[in-house]
């Protein structure tokens, strides 16, 4: 066998081990990865909703989730189909949210909203999923608000490209911290969202309830948070609406 | 010093005497993102250590075969598998501790470490060496980046492996954990002091 055949025959069998054995590894795989994404999720629906999400095991997980929080599915005018389940749709039936596809979504296509139900099943909370660009990546996560549509509870951000020790303190829980008790709504009822401040929100001279302190060194991802936080909440605000009508 | 003496020569010299970060100053890049705590640190360092024994064995026993032409491209080719070989693993098992370290596991396959001992010292020697050369090495990089990673823990966030450290009535009295060592200059401060007290110990200050 001559020089150049025996290269090409030994570099093709090298490819083909290599990518056999991490096919074999990653079909092999895929259960347990889609198991820990799920509660990976769970965990960070219950953290927004005030559980002590980071510090329950596996399977307290599961039951508080199952027990203590209901999907809802609803479409773009806030009106709510209690018996459809999100899980069943295929992708054409769910909306786009990310702000550069959400305008061209089809308008009888479905949303999904996350409610925190106490034992008599009413509502005390709500979550609506978060997307959006950062510096990287597009940012996923979840916003709670009370029954009031207005107040903030909690926000997460479960999956993210950030930069690790910048943009990605976005997922840390003194960044979300700050957002509670935030407000989405100004005095005279018009949203106002919450801004991501450059620097320390009391130095921006903004209402207190619509601010919080930024991330030095992440002032791209910060402006992402902003953005995106205004636009979700324009498109569940329709949602919200209802909620609010009920509470007041 | 003594308990090092006992050990085969491939696994004692990268430990000190070779380090591959303090005395050759390769894998910074690592060691400079996931030193925040020491959790990240130990798992990257399990990371590295597999692949670079793994990739020194597989490598050794395929030197006498490898072509010379295409030598860098099968290192990569093997080195990348086993890469994300770990990095899917992390992701089944370990998932939090894998979205923390996020990209800086797939990063191991350009850390030259790995490519470095793979050229210098696998394709030329028996897998058993090899697999030691690789695990003194991996060893070695884990030194450094544990006492790094602990060191950074206490200081900027006034913990270790998670655990509080400093009691909450000494914050009480003023003390402020130091920011500086959560952001990369402090891993280049706490590197370049690891480096110097070792050149010092092992009598090389002041050499060129």
């Amino acid at each position: 066998m001559n020089d150049n055949t025996y290269t090409l025959m030994y570099a093709a069998i090298v490819c083909f081990i290599c990518s056999f054995l991490l096919s074999l590894f990653a079909v092999g795989l895929q259960p347990a990865q889609r198991e820990a994404a799920t509660i990976d999720l769970y965990r960070n629906i219950l953290t927004v909703f005030g559980f002590d999400g980071a510090n329950m095991s596996k399977e307290n997980v599961k039951s508080t989730f199952q027990n203590s929080i209901k999907q809802i599915v609803i479409d773009k005018r806030g009106k709510v189909y209690p018996d459809l389940k999100f899980s069943d749709l295929s992708d054409d039936q769910r909306c786009e949210i990310l702000y550069t596809k959400f305008p061209s979504s089809s308008d009888d296509c479905k949303l999904s909203i996350y409610s925190k139900v106490d034992s008599q099943g009413s509502a005390s909370a709500y979550a609506i999923p978060l997307e959006g660009k950062g510096l990287w990546s597009t940012l996923y996560g979840y916003l709670a608000l009370e029954n009031d549509g207005n107040t903030i509870l909690g926000i997460t951000f479960y999956k993210h490209g950030e930069t690790p020790g910048l943009g990605a303190e976005i997922s840390q829980p003194w960044f979300a911290e700050n957002f509670k008790g935030k407000k989405l709504l100004d005095q005279s009822g018009t949203l106002a969202s919450v801004k991501v401040y450059k620097g320390k929100a009391k130095d921006s001279g903004l209402a207190q309830d619509h601010v919080v302190d930024g991330i030095s060194g992440a002032t791209i991802t910060a402006d992402g948070v902003t953005d995106l936080l205004l636009h979700c909440a324009k498109v569940f605000d329709p949602f919200l609406a209802k909620i609010r009508k009920v509470g007041a | 010093m003594g308990v090092l003496k006992s050990l085969p020569k491939q696994l004692s010299d990268p430990l000190v005497e070779n380090n591959p970060i303090a005395s050759q100053v390769l894998g910074i890049c690592s060691a400079l993102a996931v030193t925040v705590m020491l959790k990240q640190a130990v798992v990257m360092s399990l990371a590295v250590i597999f692949v670079i024994s793994g990739s020194n064995v597989i490598l050794s026993f395929m030197r006498k075969g490898l072509p010379s032409r295409i030598r860098i491209i099968v290192e990569m080719c093997v080195i990348a598998s086993l890469v994300i070989l770990v990095d899917q693993v992390l992701r089944a098992y370990f998932f939090e501790l894998s979205k923390q370290l996020s990209v800086f596991v797939g990063l191991i396959i350009t850390n030259c470490i790995v490519l470095g001992r793979a050229e210098a010292y696998a394709l030329g020697n028996a897998p058993w060496p090899s697999f030691l050369d690789g695990l003194g090495n991996g060893l070695g990089y884990t030194l450094v980046l544990c006492t790094v990673a602990a060191l950074r823990e206490i200081l900027g966030s006034g913990t270790i492996w998670g655990i509080a450290l400093i009691p909450q009535s000494v914050y009480d009295l003023g003390y402020v954990n130091m920011g500086l060592m959560v952001l990369p200059p402090g891993a280049f401060i706490l590197l370049g002091l690891y480096i110097w007290v070792q050149n010092t110990l092992l009598g090389r200050a002041g050499q060129e």
